[in-house]
């Protein structure tokens, strides 16, 4: 049990500052390289799912 | 951009009391038995890749005029033979076993305990591995040449269907063993959150004990009793929606463990944190909601489901679109943070700053990037009425090898460059050759996989040897040699592996300090301050049946209400002997 | 006793908020935020795209339209003779059986422009029916029709292919559309019945 307390306590502890320290560790990192290579992943998505589009109204109407 | 660093260098509240709770409990680590255990799983799993791995190869050589098959003859009998047992050993049975035994390993260590019944997870694993024996029999002696779909009035051996039974039965019950320990973990941690990579590890098999039902009740009321000759019929389109109930969330399934990997440890082996926990959990319950509704979207082009159902499953589908959107974000931003944090500089030019030398983080990096356009294909196939433009061509191995094969596979791959090593005490044979092993393995599928999916959109059928097929016009050849090529640079690859793999598990035993221990990421934000309601099973079950009773509901009340047990298939043996 | 509520006594902060559980946030990064809602854009906007192709279009996949018995369905019309008939100008309905390990007709014969149904069944084992170059693409169930309308356009061979595993002769399972200008067509081909090309069916028709 006591180990428990002991995380418990020691995460509640953390808490106090985390609420300004740790989420300042987060607002200080930008993720900006990632947004870029998602924004290449958004093109590449649309237009090879938009090739696969074109082919289908190319092959005519099927009911 | 520049105040990156800062927060790291000086050591914060972030770390100070944290630290003093790893100092003051002392580390918890599998006993060896317990190490055996997850070791044996694994031993078995990876031995039916390299066998299923084989085949494939062959396969790809027979497209463009390679034919081996009579070198394999006293065997293996035909293509089809040869791709069931690819199917059944690497998409059923490897990840299986290798899922069970990752979660064993993921349970145990993140929530720092033995399993509460260990005599569970035997049985589950006995189980499991008598079901192996009886599918594998008559695969070997061509009595199961059905693929890895079995789609009837294809009929198999009894002993197929039985084998597989017990595959998944075993399953649960490993299933039910973590749960047991979840729940005994958390009553000696009231508010304290489950640690992910148990959780995510725990929430994939409660899909997959959901998703399973499915092609339980398949086999158990329809192909079983028909292949002991009970019944002389089949309804081949239920069993088809049966199916497809578990097929779907099947790949789910097989990518969570890759997820745990890249949310819960790549962080840690890339030297970083995990990015948003709240997030990693968000998707986790997501998949566990919404994996399994969707199953129609394998139908699209199936005489027999209303077209509203489709529509509705593609709607569906689509919503599983966007947790691996998210994660997606996430990875690649814990990877980010982790660069940045080491020096890395530039839009893209971080990147390079990752520990590509480390085999096992470059087969998830690059299982990552594959899985992309996985993912691109993935909402192709779901996107509706475009399924007619793929669907059952080759388009559909060239993308699921991207999925399973790489983004699950190679992640797998990547894991046990670590794990075996961890498992049995040993350091990893020659980091090198492993490294080369996971470069051939994202050359080689990109080349497979890209003259598949161009094939598919010309129009070849999938699970053909197009190598003999009289329709095949001149065009195609280009492509049918890039996927032979592709798939020698895989056999070389494959052949590197298990080759890695055994030297590791016979080489020396080393001292304790030298083995590789088991990555577990931080998060940048502490789990506890992750809202309770991601980290309860309750309000996620609710959901995923409610959902499941109203996207399955009626169309399985039509179809089992109107069951017409009519199809006997043929009198004769329908595949080569 | 509890941790929960330790955690809850001792979370309380300099500024006297507790760490009050139900309060906590899931604290998601504004960029992942952003990029989450473009992810339902983007769904929704495909979503519309596959709609606009479906309904408003007309490019409709497979649905559920009639229930036959494999055991019997060869025996009764129109499936005892397969093949084309013509209901109307340039309109054709074509039965097809689909087979261990043939197709019955194996060969259609239509003038460019010609709009057909097809309707195609198996007896036997799951087949498929996707002809090559067009937005046909069914699997053929026993005890299931799978009923599919086209308009050909283009002069030219369009091959019809089997692509769900279906036994030995699986890759050798097809047949052929073809296409030809107006007027080349013999008359007496607009309603074929059954094909005699296949010997597996005419014994089977034999037979019954």
């Amino acid at each position: 049990m006591t180990t428990d307390d002991v995380s418990a306590n020691s995460v509640a502890n953390s808490e106090r500052a985390a609420d300004h320290e740790q989420t300042d560790e987060h607002e200080h990192f930008k993720p900006v390289g990632t947004m870029f290579i998602l924004a290449m992943f958004v093109v590449a998505l649309i237009m090879l799912w938009a090739s696969v589009y074109l082919i289908l109204l190319s092959r005519g109407v099927t009911t | 951009m520049t105040t990156i660093d800062e927060p790291i260098e000086t050591p914060d509240v972030e770390t100070t009391d944290l630290t003093i709770e790893r100092v003051e409990k002392p580390e918890f680590d599998l006993s060896p038995q317990e190490k055996r255990f997850v070791g044996w799983h694994i031993t078995v799993a990876i031995t039916a890749l390299m066998i299923g791995s084989m085949m494939g190869p062959i396969q790809s050589f027979q497209f463009s005029g390679l034919d081996l098959y009579p070198y394999l003859e006293p065997v293996i009998k035909s293509y089809y033979q040869g791709l069931t047992l690819h199917g059944v050993l690497n998409a059923l049975v490897y990840t299986t076993f290798f899922i069970v035994g990752f979660a064993n390993l993921t349970t145990m260590k993140g929530l720092g305990r033995s399993l509460s019944h260990p005599v569970i997870n035997k049985v589950g694993f006995w189980t499991m591995l008598t079901g192996l024996i009886m599918t594998g029999i008559p695969i070997l002696t061509n009595s199961a040449t059905v693929l890895y779909t079995f789609y009837p009035p294809l009929k198999a051996s009894w002993a197929f269907y039985l084998g597989l039974t017990l595959v998944v039965v075993g399953s649960w019950i490993e299933g039910l063993g973590f749960y047991l320990t979840l729940a005994a973990w958390r009553k000696d941690h009231r508010g304290v959150r489950s640690p992910f990579i148990a959780l995510g590890g725990i929430i994939n098999m409660a899909m997959w004990q959901i998703a399973t039902l499915g092609i339980a009740v398949e086999i158990l009321t329809m192909l079983l009793p028909w292949s002991l000759g009970l019944i002389d019929n089949t309804d081949p389109e239920l069993a088809r929606t049966y199916f497809w109930f578990t097929g779907h969330p099947l790949v789910y399934f097989w990518l969570l463990p890759a997820y745990v990997s890249w949310y819960g440890m790549l962080p840690k082996q890339v030297g970083g944190k995990l990015f948003s926990d709240s997030l990693a959990r968000l998707a986790f319950w997501l998949f566990l909601i919404v994996s399994v509704p969707v199953g129609f979207h394998h139908q699209f082009t199936d005489p027999g489901v209303p077209q509203t159902w489709k529509f509705i499953h593609a709607a569906l589908t689509y919503s599983v679109f966007f947790p691996s959107m998210i994660t997606l974000f996430t990875v690649v931003a814990s990877l980010e943070f982790a660069a940045r944090r080491q020096g890395g500089k530039g839009l893209v030019g971080w990147i390079r700053t990752l520990p590509w030398g480390d085999p096992s983080v470059a087969a998830q990096l690059l299982a990552g990037i594959l899985f992309m356009f996985g993912g691109i294909g993935g909402l192709t196939n779901a996107s509706y009425s475009l399924n007619l433009v793929i669907h059952n061509t080759a388009w559909v191995p060239g993308h699921f090898h991207l999925t399973v094969a790489t983004a699950a596979t190679l992640s797998f791959m990547g894991i046990s460059y670590w794990m075996v090593p961890y498992l049995a005490g040993k350091q990893l044979w020659s980091p090198k050759m492993a490294l080369v092993q996971v470069w051939t393995w994202f050359v080689g599928m990109i080349i497979f996989s890209n003259a598949m999916h161009v094939l598919g959109l010309l129009g070849a059928p999938r699970r053909t040897p197009l190598g003999s097929a009289p329709y095949v016009p001149e065009e195609w050849n280009g492509h049918l040699l890039r996927v032979s090529i592709g798939g020698g640079i895989l056999l070389i690859s494959v052949l590197i592996y298990g080759w890695v793999m055994l030297r590791t598990a016979l080489g020396p035993k080393v001292e304790a300090h030298l083995v590789p221990t088991v990555p577990i990421a931080e998060s940048i934000r502490h789990p506890q301050l992750t809202p309770v309601w991601l980290d309860r099973f309750k309000p996620w079950l609710i959901a995923a049946g409610l959902l499941l009773v109203v996207a399955y509901g009626p169309q399985f009340i039509d179809q089992i209400f109107n069951m017409n047990l009519n199809a006997p298939g043929t009198d004769f043996v329908p595949w080569p002997s | 006793m509890s941790n929960g509520e330790d955690l809850n006594v001792a979370g309380a902060g300099p500024a006297g908020d507790g760490l009050d559980e139900t309060a906590l946030t899931m604290g998601i990064d504004p960029y992942e935020r952003n990029w989450m809602r473009l992810t339902v854009a983007l769904l929704v906007m495909f979503f519309t795209t596959v709609a606009i192709a479906g309904f408003a279009m007309g490019i409709q996949v497979t649905g559920a339209y009639q229930e036959v018995d494999p055991r019997t369905v060869l025996d009764t019309e129109p499936w005892a003779t397969p093949g084309l008939r013509k209901i109307g100008d340039k309109e054709y309905e074509a039965y097809v059986v689909a087979q261990t390990w043939s197709f019955n007709p194996s060969e259609i014969e239509i003038p460019v422009g010609s709009t057909v149904t097809i309707l195609v069944t198996s007896p036997d084992l799951q087949h498929g029916f996707k002809i090559t170059d067009t937005n046909v693409n069914t699997m053929v169930v026993p005890g299931q029709v799978s009923k599919v309308t086209y308009t050909f356009d283009t002069v030219g061979d369009f091959p019809y292919i089997c692509h769900e595993y279906c036994g030995t002769g699986h890759a050798t399972m097809f047949g052929v559309v073809k296409v030809v200008p107006e007027g080349t067509l013999d008359e007496v081909s607009g309603d074929t019945g059954g094909d005699t090309d296949n010997e597996a069916n005419s014994d089977e028709d034999d037979s019954q």
